[in-house]
């Protein structure tokens, strides 16, 4: 099983390896999440989703139903 | 060259694009849409080393390609005008991801000045760089401002006019790696000689994306050799050749960024992180979200308060010098009547009511975005927001509801498909300032002490309508569309008061207030011949609506003038106190009567005060929401809707809190 960024845990680096499918995740691509960039998981929002990510030295919401969609793999701490 | 330059300024959102265009547009601004798009246009004048530049601010977008409205009027924009200069800016403090940006501006064109912004807070973040570098990397002059300060500008300036004049040529270089290079060479040379009219490099790209507007295009045109050409490069790329053509901008973004820019490396936490540990928390978000729209509430209502008397009481004495002039002068009665207690009357109600509540409540709202907490709003309240059918972003138009709906419907723009439709039919339902001082009018008559416990149930109310609203929309009319969310959390910064200020009050709020003056006086003005026509003894028009609306009255506790009341309030919501004294014969105008409190208190119970203020709040937009909402949709259907659904809502729960409330007192 693969590893999603729904799945990363809070304060760890991951590096994205595959944006799948289509639709309005791919949006995410144009922001620089692209196959090779470092992502760190922040949090969550109060309710359990969205969560915060850092990504570029920039802060991006994104739902779990679209972090589901971002396969990651462990880098670093 | 037409005696001037026209420079389009283009760049992500929240980089300052805006600072830098009102520190050089100054008071020369105009605010428009952009042709028939709901994509606000600001463009204006100013005067440099001898030159008069047209500056165009382009809408701030994140890319030239992620088919948002936003993108779409820029990428249009620049290829139909043609500017002289594209000024690309970018944030120092987040390069690689502005680059993407400018690289895709720069294979629109080769006249092109990058800006980068904020290389102050940049070196306070550790951040050293390399402008001369950066410009050697991409073949673009390159200048470093400050838009805040002002610092960097003029060197800005005169290179923007030296790209304008000719007098220097920017020699833009975006390499996307060897694979992609070689096929984008090939079709260049064959886009060369085909001559099609758009860049060569740029339609190459798109053609390698497999872009479905300009495959066809050429089609159209017969380059069915291009085509082919094309075809064979996307086999030899492999599939997904947009998504490819992105990493490689960002692989080139990012080695540029690497080159220029030295980075002492951060101990900890930045300071955004540390304020959003405190303002995302878990637990503590949302009471602090409360609080601080329980201040911003109690800052907007007192101190708009004495400003509203004031407006109040000069319109007054207008109202009686205009009705001492035209009695005089021998104007017939009843055009003294429509003029004074009518147009008069109408529109300072409006003005007086409506500019010291929005001028505090938008100027407050336009400050906390600046800073950066409002996406932090929409953050937090995405995931209620999603249990039906909406998202984060639909929660801010709402809070903007509560100064008025008018700017709330504006404010939709920031969502597209169906989540643009919900906020916008739904957020309406929030009660106003109109609305919220006739409440607190009434709630303060009839409950004392209790009627800020009052007021807050009626807004929860109108929370919870709102939700039910939404739900009903998404399950019955937009299922199935789902535009997502993914929205970015800028960091904090400190909210620049005076340029805010200025912007909030000229955007917002004056155009807003003029135009529902606009409406709401000649439709003042008929209600007053409605009440006061047919002179003498027969019933006025007014008083046969009263009758034919009493059955509807009953059924929801209340009666028929009540309801009229209502109806004459859908110009303004905030006279319905004085059109409840119209229809109870208190009064012949809007102007009120101060028996009107004492009559209401004889006649109305606690529960009948209440169930008056739960339809109220909820009944229908006001008649320039519901013209905002029209050309905003630009849909019979929605605007129908938008004017069904909440009647329909208010009907429904209106009659449930009456026969409720029964239930309890018995």
């Amino acid at each position: 099983m693969p590893l999603t960024l729904e799945k990363a845990a809070r304060g760890r680096q991951y590096l994205i390896k595959e944006i799948q499918g289509g639709g309005p995740v791919l949006r995410v691509l144009d922001l620089g999440l692209v196959p090779g960039t470092a992502i760190e998981f922040i949090r969550c929002a109060p309710f359990g989703d969205p969560g915060q990510y850092k990504v570029r030295g920039f802060y991006l919401s994104l739902r779990k139903e679209e972090a589901r969609h971002i396969l990651v793999e462990a880098a670093g701490p | 060259m037409n005696g001037y330059l026209t420079v389009a300024l283009g760049g992500n959102p929240n980089i300052g694009k805006s600072t830098l265009f009102n520190l050089l547009t100054g008071q020369n601004q105009h605010v428009g849409n952009w042709p028939g798009k709901t994509v606000e246009k600001v463009e204006g004048c100013f005067r440099a080393n001898g030159k008069t530049i047209k500056l165009v601010d382009l809408p701030g977008v994140y890319s030239l390609n992620d088919g948002t409205l936003e993108e779409a009027v820029a990428r249009d924009f620049l290829f139909r005008e043609k500017p002289d200069v594209v000024l690309a800016m970018a944030d120092a403090t987040n390069l690689e991801r502005n680059l993407y940006l400018v690289l895709q501006l720069m294979e629109l064109t080769p006249r092109l000045v990058l800006a980068v912004n904020m290389m102050d807070v940049a070196q306070k973040q550790g951040l050293t760089i390399d402008i001369s570098k950066l410009s050697a990397a991409l073949g673009v002059p390159t200048v470093s401002i400050s838009a805040a300060t002002g610092q960097g500008i003029d060197r800005l300036l005169e290179t923007v006019i030296r790209v304008g004049e000719g007098a220097l040529t920017p020699a833009p270089r975006v390499d996307y790696g060897k694979e992609i290079e070689t096929c984008l060479q090939k079709l260049d040379g064959l886009l060369e000689t085909a001559a099609i009219g758009w860049p060569p490099r740029w339609t190459a790209v798109k053609l390698l994306e497999n872009n479905p507007a300009v495959t066809a295009a050429l089609k159209k045109a017969g380059h069915l050799e291009i085509l082919k050409e094309a075809a064979a490069c996307r086999e030899l790329i492999g599939p997904g050749g947009e998504r490819k053509i992105i990493a490689a901008l960002y692989g080139f973004t990012h080695r540029v960024v690497k080159e220029a820019v030295a980075c002492r490396n951060q101990e900890g936490k930045t300071f955004t992180e540390k304020l959003d540990d405190i303002v995302l928390h878990r637990l503590a978000a949302f009471p602090m979200m409360i609080a601080l729209l329980g201040i911003i509430f109690a800052v907007t209502l007192f101190g708009a308060a004495p400003l509203s008397d004031g407006l109040a009481a000069f319109f007054t004495w207008l109202a009686g010098k205009t009705k001492v002039t035209f009695v005089s002068s021998g104007a017939s009665w009843w055009v003294t009547g429509a003029v004074v207690d009518g147009l008069i009357i109408g529109t300072g109600t409006v003005i007086s009511v409506m500019l010291p509540t929005m001028a505090i409540f938008f100027v407050i709202f336009a400050l906390l975005e600046d800073a950066g907490l409002v996406p932090r709003l929409a953050f937090i309240t995405d995931r209620p927001l999603k249990a039906v059918g909406s998202q984060g972003k639909h929660c801010v138009s709402c809070l903007l509801a509560l100064g008025c709906s008018i700017p709330a419907v504006f404010s939709t723009r920031i969502m597209t498909g169906s989540h643009r439709l919900l906020a916008m039919l739904t957020s309406p339902l929030l009660p106003c300032n109109g609305r919220l001082g006739v409440m607190l009018a009434i709630t303060g008559a009839f409950f004392g002490m209790r009627a800020p416990f009052v007021m807050v149930a009626l807004i929860a109310l109108a929370a919870a309508v709102m939700m039910v609203a939404t739900f009903l929309l998404h399950r019955i009319f937009l299922r199935g569309d789902n535009p997502g969310f993914v929205l970015e959390l800028p960091p904090y910064r400190l909210p620049r008061l005076y340029p805010v200020m200025i912007r909030t009050l000229r955007v917002n709020v004056w155009p807003v207030l003029t135009r529902a003056a606009l409406v709401a006086a000649p439709m003042t003005a008929a209600i007053w011949l409605l009440s006061n026509l047919p002179a003498g003894s027969a019933p006025s028009v007014t008083a046969r609506l009263a009758d034919l609306l009493e059955p509807v009255g009953l059924f929801l506790g209340l009666d028929g003038k009540t309801l009229v009341a209502a109806l004459y309030a859908l110009p303004a919501k905030e006279v319905v106190l004085g059109a409840l004294a119209i229809t109870n014969g208190l009064s012949q105008g809007l102007e009120g009567s101060a028996a009107l409190e004492s009559y209401l208190l004889a006649r109305w119970s606690g529960l009948q005060a209440f169930t008056f203020l739960v339809f109220f709040m909820l009944y229908l937009p006001c008649a320039y929401t519901t013209v905002v909402i029209y050309k905003e949709s630009k849909s019979l259907k929605w605007t129908a809707l938008a004017l069904f659904l909440p009647l329909a809502l208010a009907l429904a729960v209106t009659w449930a809190v009456h026969r409720l409330g029964l239930l309890l007192i018995k």
